[in-house]
């Protein structure tokens, strides 16, 4: 136990270290350019744009490369302390080291773009910026790179204490029907926008101009009152949540594949805010502030749902969990049975 | 709300079901008005037949406890309140009771009646 967690440790110090090398490269990057180009780089270089056309403002090469070295190496110190700080979390750590990594990414792309672009123009007011714009936009995505090398944040989570008591023979389920206020509204509201945008054109005669927008907007309306009333189940295949609407499962998760069961307060804030959320490793559906259930997976990812009576389902599945732990090598498919479920002789 | 069936009981399975959702809206799990788990979903669930299902909400329709709406599913009643409830247990229990002595229906509408007025 102690040798698994000190190679994790080691690993976690390992990316650590990437994740805070990695920011260096945009530093490197200005470096190597600037040695490379020093022979032929303009004294005045391009600077800012106003719009897609040329150049409206110039800089002394020397004043834009201290910029360049300035504002990448910045954020590259700054990811050093980051990663040696230990009273930082590994959320936070992966949040700062990604802004360090777009800021970063911004500086040296716009370095290389106003020394890259002017030498080629030569008069640095004759640079335009033009397509080019698109690889400075996206250099912001660098920040990607760096959060992706960082320790991921440990999933805090707290197995739910209660059990449901079953006799041997007895088989437990719990099923609840949810409404999603949040989404009857967004229904309601994106059927009143499509109204409004399409059934003029409609009454124009004009279907075939609007008909990808119409298609489009059909199915986010669909996807959207799909949530609107929700089925949720705990039995002995897992937790799934339904679409009472369109009769579609939505979520599921196998009982083998879960781990932890919490019943914790959700907070939208904690959640990436109201609605169905998809964030790297974690997925809630936050239908309002209140109780709910919070299921961690085997491979560590995270599920929460607000319900009104999550201890139920809650202490259900962890009681159907540990029995089935105990009984791993019986499959749980179909109308398999388990020995303890004398209910499946009803099949036949 | 939870279910929880016993194939070993001498209890038919239909009547399990049927009188957790009788318990259920006795102890305010099921409202009025609210939409009972589909019968295929729910036999599922509990690994039953789906006609098990249907036969106990076939019992609780029969009973006036829910409402069985065309391709909607079963609701139960906005009347099925927790008294209600109470009480049709309580006659099918004092039915049962009588029965044991040999007491026929007239003399469970006599007593009743007479308990009526003390």
């Amino acid at each position: 136990m102690r040798d698994k967690s000190d190679t994790s440790t080691r690993a976690e110090l390992t990316r650590s270290a990437l994740a805070a090398a990695s920011l260096w490269v945009p530093v490197l990057v200005v470096i190597i350019s600037w040695s490379a180009w020093r022979d032929g780089l303009p004294p005045e270089l391009a600077s800012h744009w106003s719009g897609m056309g040329a150049a409206d403002d110039t800089a002394a090469a020397g004043t834009l490369l201290v910029l360049g070295l300035a504002a990448t190496g910045v954020s590259a110190v700054a990811g050093v302390v980051m990663a040696a700080w230990p009273g930082i979390s590994a959320r936070a750590r992966r949040n700062g080291v990604f802004l360090m990594g777009l800021f970063g990414g911004l500086a040296a792309s716009s370095w290389l773009l106003s020394a890259g672009l002017t030498m080629q123009a030569g008069d640095p007011y004759d640079v335009v910026l033009g397509p080019w714009l698109i690889p400075l936009l996206a250099s912001a995505g660098y920040g990607l790179v760096p959060m992706l090398i960082s320790p991921k944040p440990p999933l805090e989570a707290t197995d739910v204490p209660g059990r449901i008591t079953l006799a041997p023979g007895e088989t437990g389920a719990w099923a609840h029907s949810v409404t999603g206020t949040i989404f009857v509204w967004a229904t309601i509201a994106l059927s009143a926008l499509g109204a409004v945008i399409y059934v003029p054109v409609v009454v124009a005669g004009q279907v075939s101009d609007g008909l990808f927008g119409m298609i489009t907007m059909a199915v986010v309306i669909l996807l959207v009152a799909s949530f609107t009333r929700l089925r949720v189940t705990a039995d002995w295949r897992g937790l799934r949540v339904m679409s009472a609407v369109f009769h579609i499962p939505l979520k599921r998760i196998r009982l083998d594949n879960i781990d932890l069961l919490e019943v914790a307060e959700l907070r939208p804030a904690e959640w990436g805010g109201w609605g169905y959320r998809i964030m790297p490793g974690r997925s809630a559906l936050i239908l309002r502030k209140g109780s709910g259930l919070i299921v961690t997976t085997t491979n560590q990812k995270q599920f929460a749902i607000t319900l009104a009576d999550a201890e139920t389902p809650a202490a259900l599945l962890a009681t159907l969990r540990d029995a089935n732990r105990t009984a791993p090598a019986v499959k749980t498919t179909g109308r398999s049975c388990r020995g303890t479920h004398a209910a499946c002789s009803s099949f036949s | 709300m939870l279910f929880v069936v016993n194939a070993a009981s001498t209890v038919s399975l239909a009547d399990q079901i049927a009188v957790q959702v009788r318990s259920g809206i006795v102890n305010g799990d099921l409202k009025p008005g609210e939409r009972l788990p589909p019968a295929r979903d729910l036999a599922t669930s509990l690994r039953v037949n789906m006609h098990t299902v249907l036969r106990a909400y076939a019992q609780l329709r029969d009973d006036e406890v829910i409402e069985m709406r065309q391709g909607r599913g079963a609701f139960v009643r906005q009347d099925a309140g927790a008294g209600l409830i109470r009480v049709t247990e309580l006659a099918a229990q004092l039915a049962h009771e009588a029965r044991k002595l040999g007491l026929t229906q007239q003399d469970i509408m006599r007593l009743i009646q007479r308990g009526g007025t003390t």
